[in-house]
Formats: structure tokens, C-alpha cells, sequence
């Protein structure tokens, strides 16, 4: 038997999960590169794209998320069956709807911010930089290691998914300073720098936490032939592209920028940030399935 | 050795923070099965994960399918994985417990078992 969720809410937990990450490392990334001059304007264009679109996103699918969570909990037999008194116990009464509310809040936050014009001063940035840490934590608040009760492990999963929203999150704006009109080799050198040490840390982070949270799960959780084991493996799979990515820019393209061929090299450091994004969209969606799967171990 | 300890180090970087799993009853009181002498008060029901009691259900009826449940099931101060529904004066019998658990990441397990009273 299956264990798999449906294709639909598998989607709706991958697109909240995303649009609650990404909006975190994206902030990160602009209060490194704290941009000057006619450049900060244009950059400000693409991080309000970004965030607007990952808030919006994300709050649309929570929605959806929500509704799915209704029907499961109250029984009920589909959206049209829900109540408002349903909904209203959800959000009011479970961890779920808590952790929910706190996450449309921040998310609706960034909104805001991405709505203005003008480039936010310091104060405004780091505002941003909350509200995206807010609405990527949230979503350990509902997850396993939440459900264990034992604190350390929650700390590792929120810990694990700030990394993973620093470093997937920042590439966007990164990829944006390398692309025409904005690339300027000093400033670029100094940024791709800052975010390599960045990603350093996020790796190590990650490691860690995933190191916890693994040890707790158990091995009897990798049972490679499930629906599971199958999904752990595609995700290592992924993961082990983007790190080989990543590895390459740092040692590769990465000094070439300060040199002679600074032009090309930032083209070709582009094109392997964007791909490097692209692998971690598809473990983000990979997550959303593994999130709603059930492990082996445990009793159908 | 060495193809385990990578399989080892690449589950730790990559099991995912998100992985679900679901609230299993580990054990209770009376146990599942038992025979108990003097009737309960209450029913005592540990789970392997923490609980949101809002929509978990506890129902426990006698042969005749009435219920002698004496109020909704709620968790043990202190202890979130630890339900406890009081119970109507139970005479000599079989008692059935249905349960559905809603764990706190969402997850809803379901099951049933009996105990007996005085026999």
C-alpha cells in the first residue's frame, strides 16, 4: 500500500514550506549586500519581486493547507462540508492554526514591505530579515520533532530549516547581481564572498541539525524500498548536485570574478546559481511529499 | 564500511526536518486487554508523540454500547503525550475504548481495545 499523500496536498505543504523559506535568506542577502547608488534601486525591484511572490505563494497555499487540515481533523467530508466553527477551532485551538496565524502574519508583513517603492533604510531591512525568519521557523512548529516533545530536537529542525531558508533564499538576489546592467566586478566579489562564507555555515548548520534530527528518527526510518526511502533518496540525489554546485562556484568561478575575465565569469556563475536554485525548488517539493508520508516504522 | 558510513553521514544531512510520523498508543491503563479487579476512575492512555486534544476522541462504552465516559479526554498536567479520561462508576464487565489522537503535527491515528472489569 502507498503511503504517499495526495499530489494535491503534497503541493500545498511544498509551495507554503517554499514561500515560507525563501523570503529569509533573500533579506539576509540584501543586508550583505547592502547595495549604493543607482544599483541599490534596481536590486530593490528584484527583492520585492521575489518576496512578494514567495509571501503571496506561500499565504495562498497556507490557505489551501489549512482547508486540507479542517477536513482532516473535524471529519468533515470536503471544503464545502467545512464550518466556520470548524475553521475557527482549528486556528484557535490546535498547534497547527497557532503556528499558522503567527506565519500569515509575517508573511503578510513582508508583503508590505515588498509593496513599497522606495528602498527600506536599515531599520526596514532588518524588519525584513524577522518576518522572513518568523515565517520560515513557523514551520517547525508543527513538525515531527515539534510533535516529539523534546526541545532539542525542535531546536535542531528550526535551526535546520533557517539554513536551508538562508541559503536557498539569498541565490535569487545573488544571480540578480551577477546578470547585466547591475554587475559591477568589485561589488560582486565582495558579495559572492560574503554569501560563499554564508553557505559555509548554512552546510554546517545543516549537517548538525540533520545529524540530530537523523539520530532521533532512526535508521529503521530508511527502509529503502517504501515510498519513503525512495523520496530520501531522490532528495540525496538533489542535495548532492546543488553542494557539487556550490562547491564549484566557490572554487571555480567564484575568484575569477576579481580577475581579467570577470564578465564571463560572472555569466557562467549566473547560470550555476540558477541551477543550483532550480535543484533546490525541486527538494523543497520532495520535502513537501516527505513531510505528509508516513515513515516505515510506523504502523499503517 | 565505508558505503555505510556514507549512507550513515548522507541520511544525517538530509533526513528532513519535516519528516511526520504519527501519535501510536504505547501503552495504558487499564492495559489494552487487562482484567482489572477494582473498577477504574479513569482511563490513562500515553502516546508516542505530544497531542492536541481539540479534536482527540476517547470513547468507552459497556457491552451494551452505552458510554461511561465522564467528561472529554485531557491531557495529563505536564504531560503532553498523556490523555486521561475520567470514567462513570463501571460495574463487572467488558469495556471497549475507541480512540482517534490528533498529534501536534496534524497527524491523526486511530484505534480501539478492550478491557475488563471484575472478571
Amino acid at each position: 500500500m502507498s503511503a504517499l499523500p495526495s499530489p494535491w496536498l503534497a503541493a500545498l505543504r511544498a509551495l507554503t514550506v517554499g514561500g515560507s523559506l525563501l523570503p529569509l535568506g533573500g533579506w539576509a542577502m540584501w543586508l550583505i549586500a547592502h547595495p549604493t547608488g543607482a544599483v541599490r534601486a534596481c536590486l530593490w525591484r528584484s527583492q520585492r519581486r521575489w518576496t512578494a511572490v514567495s509571501a503571496v505563494v506561500a499565504l495562498a497555499a497556507g490557505v489551501g493547507w489549512l482547508g486540507e487540515i479542517v477536513v482532516r481533523l473535524a471529519g468533515s467530508s470536503g471544503i464545502m462540508a467545512m464550518t466556520p466553527t470548524q475553521w475557527s477551532a482549528v486556528l484557535r485551538e490546535t498547534t497547527f492554526g497557532h503556528e499558522w496565524l503567527m506565519r500569515s502574519l509575517a508573511l503578510g508583513l513582508l508583503v508590505v514591505l515588498a509593496s513599497i517603492r522606495r528602498p527600506p533604510a536599515t531599520t526596514g531591512s532588518w524588519l525584513g530579515l524577522g518576518a522572513g525568519a518568523v515565517a520560515a521557523v513557523s514551520v517547525s512548529l508543527t513538525s515531527h520533532a515539534a510533535a516529539s516533545g523534546h526541545g532539542w530536537r525542535l531546536a535542531a529542525d528550526m535551526a535546520h530549516i533557517t539554513a536551508a531558508g538562508l541559503w536557498l533564499g539569498a541565490l535569487p538576489l545573488l544571480a540578480r547581481m551577477l546578470g547585466r546592467g547591475v554587475f559591477e566586478p568589485t561589488a560582486a566579489d565582495r558579495v559572492t564572498r560574503a554569501f560563499s562564507r554564508m553557505g559555509v555555515a548554512c552546510v554546517a548548520v545543516l549537517v548538525f541539525s540533520g545529524g540530530v534530527n537523523a539520530s532521533a528518527l532512526g535508521l529503521s526510518a530508511l527502509w529503502w524500498r517504501s515510498d519513503y526511502g525512495r523520496l530520501v533518496l531522490i532528495k540525496i540525489v538533489l542535495f548532492a548536485g546543488m553542494l557539487s554546485l556550490a562547491l564549484y562556484n566557490r572554487r571555480r568561478l567564484t575568484p575569477r570574478l576579481a580577475g581579467a575575465e570577470a564578465e564571463s565569469a560572472a555569466r557562467a556563475l549566473r547560470r550555476s546559481i540558477m541551477a543550483e536554485l532550480a535543484l533546490g525548488v525541486l527538494i523543497v517539493a520532495v520535502v513537501g511529499v516527505l513531510g505528509a508520508t508516513m515513515p516505515p516504522h510506523a504502523p499503517g | 564500511m565505508l558505503g555505510r558510513t556514507l549512507i550513515v553521514f548522507a541520511v544525517a544531512v538530509l533526513v528532513p526536518a519535516m519528516a511526520s510520523a504519527h501519535a501510536l498508543l504505547e501503552h495504558a491503563v487499564p492495559a489494552v486487554g487487562a482484567s482489572v479487579s477494582q473498577p477504574p476512575k479513569q482511563l490513562r492512555l500515553w502516546y508516542s508523540e505530544k497531542l492536541d486534544t481539540a479534536f482527540t476522541r476517547v470513547r468507552v462504552t459497556d457491552a451494551h454500547g452505552q458510554s461511561v465516559t465522564a467528561g472529554a479526554p485531557h491531557l495529563a498536567a505536564g504531560h503532553p503525550k498523556e490523555l486521561v479520561v475520567a470514567l462513570k462508576p463501571l460495574s463487572p464487565g467488558t469495556y471497549h475504548v475507541r480512540w482517534r489522537a490528533v498529534s501536534v503535527d496534524t497527524h491523526v491515528t486511530q484505534g480501539d481495545f478492550t478491557f475488563m472489569v471484575g472478571q
